[in-house]
């Protein structure tokens, strides 16, 4: 299932087990019982609670932390895609592009890869902090890195559905922020078609 | 050892609270701004205006709930310590400069947000002056001041009444019942050292600021960053903190059930200090080029910091009311329901806190969704339920039960937080004033919002009514 679709049912049942408890206690505020100490009996959920926490935020670490976006020195992907960035826009180069003023020098370029390669986009700003993230045909958000300037942020990728991605800034950049853009093309290998 | 007056500062507890009861409410009405802006109702307004209000809201509403719940936190320990009002009132004046010249800087448009990262403040691309930068550096420099100050005089007047041990708690942790500390200052005990820990990371921060400013050489943007963030991180985190501080203290009044130190208190609050300091690295993860053991620390820390929270105040405060005859009003209800708002927002905290999730919600809008949810729908009603209960007890003054407005308050907030859930869920990105064509469905959102955000409105208008108003009526008890 999509990441963003299943944390949001995660939360969502919490919201509402959450919610739902603070009304059934709030509620219980109208049948008083003088004498009895609940204070003590509710208290005694703490041990269970603090158990059922540590084994439920365990799992989920052990089952999440091993699907690190990070790529390592040793990982080789098909392609190197080269990413500079600077208020505001992008500029996607299969040629290396490390320096500023390649922004002007090396020129727009449709960008074509083929589904399910593994392709490297090595990301540089040149000014500020910005953001690269990437957004699949269908408008979901499915991968993003901070473009740092000083610092190169190697995001590896493998995209399975064809069509035209596009990429905008995840990182407030300034005024036009909202307006920074760029896109690429990912085809099918066997029909060569982008849609 | 405790007093029966709720205040030893009356005047100091009036000031925060009208300066809270007014500058809420317009700091919110820049919340509005944007969300019209990002339904595209606004359409002559220039974008830029839309990056100055959210400066100007992110950081006037952080400094305002963190500074006010900190003032609710000293009225309520002047009960059993004694603070030199004049250094209170330094550091009130301080942050009011600070706040003066962060207004100044919205009427020019300076806009890098209210997290602003190296070197965006110098690199406006024609929008503000020159000089906006360096106000800037010298208003952060002020309220830094302030507020360390602040900190400092307060670990000294707790530090007169009380064995810095004990102040946190680690004689009951030993298995001693006596002394007894009051809760309140063990959490102000936390919050005052990671709040001088996290300032002086600013002191730092603001260094590197200076240093390009002054020599115009470039700074290492990473490490900045993670100065800013430790920063940040930590000091909305003791926002909260410093509420709960007051909800232990002002609670038991209404539930009439002590609310005493107790060894899981004290462990939790321990180890609160500990993760808060560890926690903050969540911040950085879409940043590759931060070492990879870092970024695995974060989401253990992040994980952790939920288990105190919910084992500790969220169990207690339930504990608390469990069929008991409690005294339901103003104040009550809104320091019980503000725990809820910390509960559903730090639940979705904890999951963006998870690397594999951060990957495609980082800086979308479930980040102002989990944060508005524990702050407007948490904080906000501390402090608001803090508030009323001073005001009641200063002037003699029964609250009512208002539950018509606190529904609408409910209603309005967690509505107005889900328009933002939804649009993490659908891609939205964070920080847009304007939204292109992938992600054109987040102006509908943000309409819906407003819708949402007109309750909060009535609700927060009948408070200002019952309880707001009578902080500005002259006082009855001196007269
Ligand atoms: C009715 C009340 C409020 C409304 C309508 C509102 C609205 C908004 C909106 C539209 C944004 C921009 C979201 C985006 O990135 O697209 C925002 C950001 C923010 N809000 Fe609120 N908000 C409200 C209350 C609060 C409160 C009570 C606090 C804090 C105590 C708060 C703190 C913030 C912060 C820190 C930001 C981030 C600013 C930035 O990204 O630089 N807001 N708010
Ligand atoms: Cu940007
Ligand atoms: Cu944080």
């Amino acid at each position: 299932m999509q990441t963003q679709i299943l944390a949001f049912i995660v939360w969502g049942t919490l919201a509402l087990a959450v919610v739902g408890t603070y009304f059934f206690f709030l509620l219980s505020t109208r049948q008083p019982l003088e004498g009895e100490d609940y204070y003590r009996a509710v208290g005694k959920l703490r041990k269970p609670l603090l158990i059922a926490m540590l084994i439920v935020l365990s799992l989920t670490f052990g089952f999440t932390i091993g699907s690190l976006p990070y790529a390592t020195s040793r990982d080789l992907p098909d392609r190197v895609i080269y990413v500079g960035v600077k208020q505001f826009s992008f500029l996607l180069s299969s040629q290396p592009l490390v320096s500023e003023v390649q922004m002007d020098t090396l020129g727009g370029e449709l960008i074509e890869i083929p589904a399910n390669s593994r392709v490297e986009f090595r990301v540089r700003s040149f000014d500020v902090n910005h953001g690269f993230g990437i957004f699949a045909p269908s408008g979901e958000l499915v991968a993003q890195t901070q473009a740092m300037p000083g610092y190169v942020n190697r995001l590896i990728v493998t995209l399975p559905k064809e069509g035209t991605y596009s990429v905008l800034c995840l990182e407030y950049c300034g005024i036009a922020h909202h307006g920074m853009r760029a896109s690429f093309n990912v085809f099918s290998p066997v029909t060569g078609s982008t849609q | 050892m405790a007093s029966t007056s709720i205040s030893s500062l009356p005047l100091f507890a009036r000031l925060w609270s009208a300066l809270f009861v007014i500058l809420f409410p317009v700091l919110g009405l820049l919340g509005v701004f944007m969300r019209l802006f990002q339904s595209e109702m606004l359409p002559d307004i220039e974008p830029s205006w839309f990056y100055a209000a959210m400066t100007l809201h992110g950081l006037g509403l952080v400094g305002l709930v963190y500074a006010t719940s900190f003032a609710l936190l000293i009225t309520r320990l002047s009960q059993y310590v004694a603070f030199r009002p004049s250094m209170l009132y330094v550091s009130t004046g301080l942050t009011g400069i600070g706040v003066i010249l962060l207004v100044v800087l919205f009427l020019v448009r300076f806009g890098p947000g209210w997290y602003f990262l190296y070197p965006l403040p110098f690199k406006s691309a024609g929008v503000w002056p020159e000089w906006a930068p360096h106000v800037f550096l010298v208003a952060l420099t002020v309220l830094g001041v302030a507020w360390l100050l602040w900190k400092l005089e307060t670990l000294r007047a707790m530090a007169k009444s009380f064995k810095f041990s004990t102040m946190l708690g680690w004689h009951v942790l030993a298995g001693k019942a006596e002394p007894s500390v009051p809760p309140a200052v063990l959490v102000a005990t936390i919050c005052c050292i990671a709040g001088i820990i996290a300032l002086s990371a600013a002191v730092v921060m603001l260094v590197f600021f200076y240093y390009t400013l002054l020599t115009g050489n470039a700074a290492d943007a990473l490490l900045v960053k993670n100065l800013t963030f430790f920063f940040g991180h930590v000091l909305i985190n003791l926002a909260m903190y410093q509420g709960i501080g007051v909800l232990y203290d002002v609670f038991p009044t209404y539930t009439r059930h002590q609310w005493p130190m107790t060894k899981p208190m004290a462990i939790a609050w321990n180890l609160v200090l500990l993760l808060v300091l560890f926690a903050y690295f969540h911040h950085l993860y879409m940043d590759f080029a931060q070492p990879v053991a870092v970024q695995i620390i974060g989401q253990a820390a992040s994980y952790g910091t939920a288990i105190p929270a919910a084992v500790v105040t969220i169990l207690g405060t339930l504990a608390h009311v469990y069929r008991r005859r409690v005294e339901w009003n103003w104040s009550s209800l809104l320091l019980f329901f503000g725990t809820m708002g910390w509960a559903v927002g730090g639940t979705a905290a904890v999951i963006d806190s998870t690397v594999a999730a951060n990957f495609r919600f980082h800086n979308t809008l479930w980040v102002p969704a989990h944060f508005h949810t524990y702050l407007l729908a948490g904080i906000v009603l501390i402090i608001l339920g803090g508030i009323a209960h001073f005001v009641s007890r200063a002037r003699e003054y029964t609250l009512r039960p208002a539950r018509l407005p606190i529904s609408l308050l409910l209603i309005g907030a967690y509505g107005f937080v889900t328009m933002f859930y939804i649009g993490g869920l659908t891609s939205v990105p964070r920080r847009y004033a304007i939204y292109p064509i992938e992600v054109a469905h987040g102006s509908t959102l943000a309409q819906v919002a407003l819708v949402f955000v007109a309750l909060i409105m009535v609700g927060v208008a009948v408070y200002l009514w019952d309880v707001g108003r009578l902080l500005f009526l002259p006082s009855k008890r001196s007269s």
